[in-house]
């Protein structure tokens, strides 16, 4: 073929898995530039999330070793997971998945170190530690991008064990541009937030609860990572709308969503169709009992596919693809060995965690 | 706009090679390049295509035609393109050229896409060879951005 012109290059290559861009590196020094430079990583990150012809989301399972799954592959014998080592070392007691986005992972390591990981490039980068000491504190982390400053950001929230009237729960917030954690103002600790952050548009989301004297409402709490700001701007639906247990809340495609069931065999995905508004809050499918496998206590839905299919998480153990239109669930895969397994979708990307290392 | 095949008036297009094909306008309009100089009016007949041979523009135009068929389903035309883009290296590159050049977006989208199915997964050697890229590294790089990405070549 003779030579092609260099935007031509380029978006043929955007049209290709990461794992054939890095071999492509070898090329020669123009397609090595050409894949590392950001405005390549940038247009093949968005051929990832928008085109609906590309297949880049991946799951990835907290077993050990860590594994990805390619559950968007047509041929379903084909669920075959990949081992992957874990970035720069081992755990010695756990590791925690506490964040998605841009193809980057954010792992919590033996409670202390924080990690931001590109599984599809293998590139790992340590956080410094934070300032905070941390001892009989609740830990949340949430973890985004700045698209105003392009800068992806960890926030920690670390609120104290055993409230008291002085006691108030400190917010750190790490940006890699910068690589240093900074303290930013302290919120109410009266506001306890569950799990890690969800981001959605520059916006991370926790669901929570606030205690008002001896009473306990459900909030859900946002923090915009550009104005590095918390709001209490989004409802959860009142008790009378969602008559089941709350069981997960995390951003499931453009929607923010919770999952619930009545913890037997009939279970509800709720999304909040238009952001911010608490009357949208819609539901998505219903799961009966007649749609086998079914959730004994929790359930999380991790992903909303082009064709409206969604991969579901039953109690941390089978993952299932349910398919609202048939009623049909076809299950992907069993783990009953690690006792809970945590699943996060990543989407594959080139994004590097080491910002100034576009070398190799 | 009247440019419905009702009121589609023919125009012709002239190679590079000199080969003049007659065209519906509605069809040809498929190509903005072309679009435009309709618009503006200088569509005057034979239009000259400098940059696209005779074999190569025919297949363009077939794939316009089809393109521009307002009963052609999705799906049809899906199962179409795939037949369309079963062509050897020599043909798909003319056709990217063409595609580009008389800016057809669906067409470049569709061969940039089978290239990029066919690339997928080789090896670099393999690649400079459909390229035509001449490897100008040192051993000594080469070695080392091959060590950075092992597992890749796996």
């Amino acid at each position: 073929m003779p030579v092609l012109p260099s935007e031509i290059i380029v978006d043929i290559l955007a049209r290709l898995p990461v794992k054939s861009l890095l071999r492509f590196k070898c090329a020669c020094q123009s397609w090595r530039c050409s894949i590392a430079d950001p405005y390549f990583v940038q247009k093949h990150l968005d051929r990832a999330t928008k085109d609906a012809n590309t297949h880049r989301h991946r799951l990835l399972l907290s077993t050990s070793p860590l594994q990805s799954v390619d559950f968007e592959v047509a041929d379903e014998d084909e669920y075959e997971p990949v081992k992957l080592d874990f970035p720069l070392k081992m755990p010695q007691r756990k590791a925690e998945i506490v964040g998605s986005c841009n193809g980057l992972i954010c792992l919590v390591v033996d409670s202390d170190s924080i990690i931001l990981w590109n599984p599809s490039t293998r590139d790992a980068k340590e956080l410094p530690k934070p300032y905070a000491i941390t001892g009989g504190c609740q830990l949340n982390y949430g973890f985004g991008y700045d698209s105003c400053m392009g800068d992806y950001k960890v926030v920690r929230v670390a609120r104290p064990a055993t409230s008291s009237d002085f006691a108030s729960t400190m917010v750190e917030i790490f940006s890699l541009k910068t690589s240093s954690w900074r303290r930013i103002q302290d919120v109410d600790p009266r506001i306890v937030l569950f799990g890690p952050g969800s981001p959605l548009n520059g916006v991370l989301h926790w669901f929570g609860e606030r205690e008002i004297g001896q009473d306990l409402s459900s909030v859900i709490i946002s923090f915009d990572l550009a104005a590095e700001k918390f709001q209490e701007v989004v409802q959860v639906p009142d008790p009378d709308v969602v008559t089941l247990s709350i069981r997960d809340f995390r951003v499931l495609g453009e929607y923010l969503s919770i999952s619930c069931s009545d913890f037997e065999d009939y279970a509800e995905i709720w999304v909040m169709k238009e952001y911010g508004v608490k009357a949208s809050w819609t539901r998505l499918v219903t799961l009966k009992s007649d749609t086998e496998p079914i959730c004994e206590e929790w359930m999380a839905a991790l992903w909303y596919s082009k064709n409206d299919e969604i991969l579901i998480d039953m109690d941390g153990i089978i993952l299932a693809m349910y398919n609202p239109k048939e009623n049909t669930c076809r299950i992907l895969l069993v783990d009953d060995d690690c006792g809970w397994l945590e699943s996060f979708v990543y989407v594959e990307s080139l994004v590097s965690p080491n910002v100034n290392d576009g070398t190799n | 706009m009247s440019l419905s095949p009702s009121t589609s008036k023919m125009l012709s297009l002239k190679s590079s090679d000199g080969k003049v094909l007659e065209v519906e306008e509605h069809v040809a309009v498929l190509c903005e390049t072309i679009k435009s100089l309709v618009e503006d009016g200088c569509a005057d007949s034979p239009i000259p295509l400098a940059n696209v041979d005779g074999a190569t523009l025919g297949n363009v135009m077939e794939w316009c035609k089809k393109h521009a068929d307002q009963k052609a389903s999705a799906d049809d035309l899906e199962d179409w393109d795939a037949e369309f883009v079963e062509r050897d290296q020599g043909e798909l590159y003319h056709l990217i050229m063409a595609a580009n050049y008389l800016n057809i977006k669906g067409l470049l989208d569709l061969i940039c896409q089978k290239v990029a199915d066919m690339i997928k997964g080789k090896h670099p050697e393999k690649i400079r060879e459909i390229f035509n890229i001449e490897n100008d590294f040192t051993p000594e790089q080469q070695e080392q951005i091959r060590k950075d990405n092992s597992w890749a070549f796996e």
